[in-house]
This record gives structure tokens, sequence and C-alpha cells, in this order.
């Protein structure tokens, strides 16, 4: 389990070692470090590609501010707590780009 | 030299089984020279590393699986798709080790990438409706009741899916037999007296020569008992495909996972996510919904 804290200026990209599938335009994921599922509306499966390359965390809430009905403040605090589950889980990693 | 022992022949899950052990719950075939499956008694060369623990116990990796029954002194070994090895004492009922054979013939089929789903399934022609779900869930009394009305069964228990890269997935026949307990046979007016039976269910063999051959899949149903004994049927989308797939698969996402299959399974239950429609059904404790059910898995045969 990941136990840094990730901030605005991270950036991450998906841990290549997650198996994800999309069903309609819903997103199943399985990590096999942890053998969990994840299933994501949507919006999940949005965020999922726009992490296939590095991102940081700060170019991510821009792009989703721009696509979806939220605020920037919302938006950061709900990418910042949910990128920290998907980190925490290892679907995430961290990149030194 | 010893005696010879004798061989018996079946067939199960698309696959052809020779067996030292007396199966009569299984399809049997003409004798073949290169079966899919042996099961037999350890040989002298098999040198197994046994836990001495007096409970039941299993492990699996992706070299094998090993299970231990301590009410019948039984060890079950299941190896590369190909074999399954029981070691008993002389005087363990074949009974009992049948009970256990479902078990093992799950992790089998998995060891060669079939997919196991804990399924009933009945056929109309080529094709075939997948009805999943837990024990307890309804749906071999559901199955039962098709087949008396003509729906050949292609199984109770385990459906054994085949996927390949040029065909859609086929399902093949499994074991012709369905368990149901005595309410359900009470129901569906099931003479049970002189039927096999387990503690909670009786064993009703099923003649369905004409279903034999391999089917593709029309849809795949979820069954459950409703929360508030409310009937109500629903179209399930997107990951919720998934969820059910997943949980109604015949083992344990740790199995899956001990023996390797982790990606195989996912993919499998992906390919079958996009392609069919899934359908989760919710009945109400009592028999009296069972010819809406009835009607529900036959319309939609007639669907397009």
């Amino acid at each position: 389990m990941n136990m840094a804290k990730l901030n605005l200026n991270s950036t991450v990209t998906q841990n290549k070692e997650t198996l994800s599938s999309a069903i309609d335009d819903e997103l199943v994921l399985l990590s096999i470090i942890n053998n969990k599922y994840y299933g994501m509306d949507s919006v999940g499966n949005r965020i999922w590609s726009l992490l296939l390359e590095p991102i940081m965390i700060s170019d991510m809430i821009a792009v989703l501010t721009n696509e979806y009905d939220i605020s920037a403040a919302e938006c950061e605090k709900d990418v910042l707590s949910f990128f920290g589950e998907l980190y925490s889980d290892n679907l995430i990693i961290v990149t030194d780009e | 030299m010893p005696p010879l022992k004798p061989s018996f022949f079946y067939t199960a899950y698309g696959l052809t089984i020779k067996s030292e052990l007396a199966l009569p719950e299984l399809r049997s075939i003409q004798p073949v020279s290169n079966a899919n499956i042996t099961i037999s008694p350890a040989e002298p060369s098999d040198a197994f590393n046994r836990e001495n623990l007096n409970r039941n116990y299993w492990r699996a990796t992706a070299h094998g699986f090993y299970m231990h029954i301590e009410d019948i002194g039984t060890d079950f070994h299941v190896t590369n798709g190909n074999r399954i090895i029981i070691e008993t004492a002389a005087d363990t009922s074949d009974f009992n080790i049948h009970l256990y054979l479902n078990s093992c013939m799950g992790v089998l089929v998995q060891q060669k990438n079939i997919l196991p789903l804990h399924a009933s399934c009945i056929s109309k022609g080529t094709e075939c409706i997948i009805i999943s779900g837990q024990s307890g869930s309804g749906k071999s009394t559901l199955a039962m009741a098709l087949n008396k009305k003509g729906y050949p069964l292609l199984s109770d228990d385990i459906c054994a899916l085949h996927f390949s890269q040029e065909n859609p997935p086929f399902v093949y026949p499994s074991i012709p037999q369905i368990k149901i307990g005595a309410d359900s046979a009470n129901a569906l007016k099931i003479n049970t007296s002189n039927l096999n039976s387990t503690p909670s269910k009786h064993i009703v063999p099923i003649d369905n020569r004409s279903a034999e051959r391999r089917h593709i899949i029309k849809a795949i149903f979820s069954i459950e008992q409703s929360d508030n004994d409310q009937f109500k049927i629903r179209d399930l989308h997107g990951s919720q495909k998934m969820a059910i797939l997943i949980k109604n698969t015949y083992a344990p996402t740790e199995l899956i996972a001990n023996l390797g299959k982790s990606k195989i399974h996912f993919d499998h239950c992906s390919i079958l996510a996009k392609l069919y429609k899934v359908k989760q059904i919710y009945r109400t404790s009592s028999l009296n919904n069972l010819p809406d059910l009835i009607s529900i898995i036959e319309n939609e045969f007639s669907n397009e």
C-alpha cells in the first residue's frame, strides 16, 4: 500500500498490471496485485483513459473542469480523494516525468 | 502382473473422460484412445506433498490443485487440465467421492481455460440460455420446470463455456442431472422415491440425448431470491454485468488467482458482457411465480 500522499503536482499514470474492460460506457478494472475489482461509471472511464499516459493531476483537473459541469475546487477535492484511493490500491503509479 | 482394471468412458463439459471409477451420472461414450481427462488412483510415481491437517483443506497453484476432505479421508489432485487423481481408503463409498468430483471438474476446466459458471442452462435448437445463480437461488427449479416443458438440459451446476479466437463462446453439455429440493420436487410433481440424494437435494437424472452438441448463447440471466419478496426483472448494464458474471463463476476469486487464471477469467467475462444481454431476476420465495419465470425464459428465445 502506498502511504505517500498525492498533490496537484504529482504526475500519475495507469499501473500497467491493471486489467481493464469497457462494457457499454462503464469500466471494470481488476488489480492483479491485490485481486480486487473496481467498477466505474462513464466519468471514471474517461478519467482512466486520460491516465493512459503520464499526466499531472493539475492538468487532469483542467481537462475535467472543461468537460464536465463541475467547479475547479470541487473537482480538485474529488480527484485528489479518488486518486488517493487508486494510488493506495496500486491501480495508478506516480512517475517522475 | 496386476489384474487389468476396467475403464469407463464418458463425456462432459465438451471433454472426454477415461475413469477407473464408475460415474454413472455422466453420459457414457464408446472407448476413446486419447481421452481429454483421466480419473484414477495415485501412481507410485506421483509424489505428493501432503499437509496432515485434520480438516478439509485445499491448495491451488499454477502447477495444480489439491483438496483434502477429512470426513471421507480422501485426497483429490487436479493437474494440467487432464488428470484427476483420487487417493482414498478402500471402503470409501463411490457416492461420497462423486459429490466432490464437481469441485475437481470446476478446477480442471479452468486449467484448460474453459470458463465454469455456476449456472443452469437449457437449450432450444442450437441456442441456449444460461441461468446463473448461487446455491438456493432457484436456478435448478427453473431449469427443471423448463426441462419438463421440453427444453433439453445443458447444465445444472457447472456450465462450461469454451472460448476461441475464431468462434463465439460455445456451451457444451455438463452432467445430465438436476439437483432440487423437496418443495420444488413437490411443486413439479417429481417422484423422488427412487432418487439419490444429498442431505438437502434430490438428484434427478435427465434424459436429453438431443442436447449432446455444442450450443451458442442467446442470453444470460442471473437469478436470486428477492430481499423484499417482490418479483422483479431488470437489464444489467456496464460494470454490473461483469460483477454478476464474476460473482457467478464456479470458483472464488482467490482460487482463480491461485491457479494463475485471473487474466483469462477477466477476459472471458468481458467477452460475455460485451456480447450478451445479462438480466437480473429477483424471484419471490413462493413457487407461484414459476409460470412467469418460465415465460420470461421462453420469450427470450423468441427475441431477436
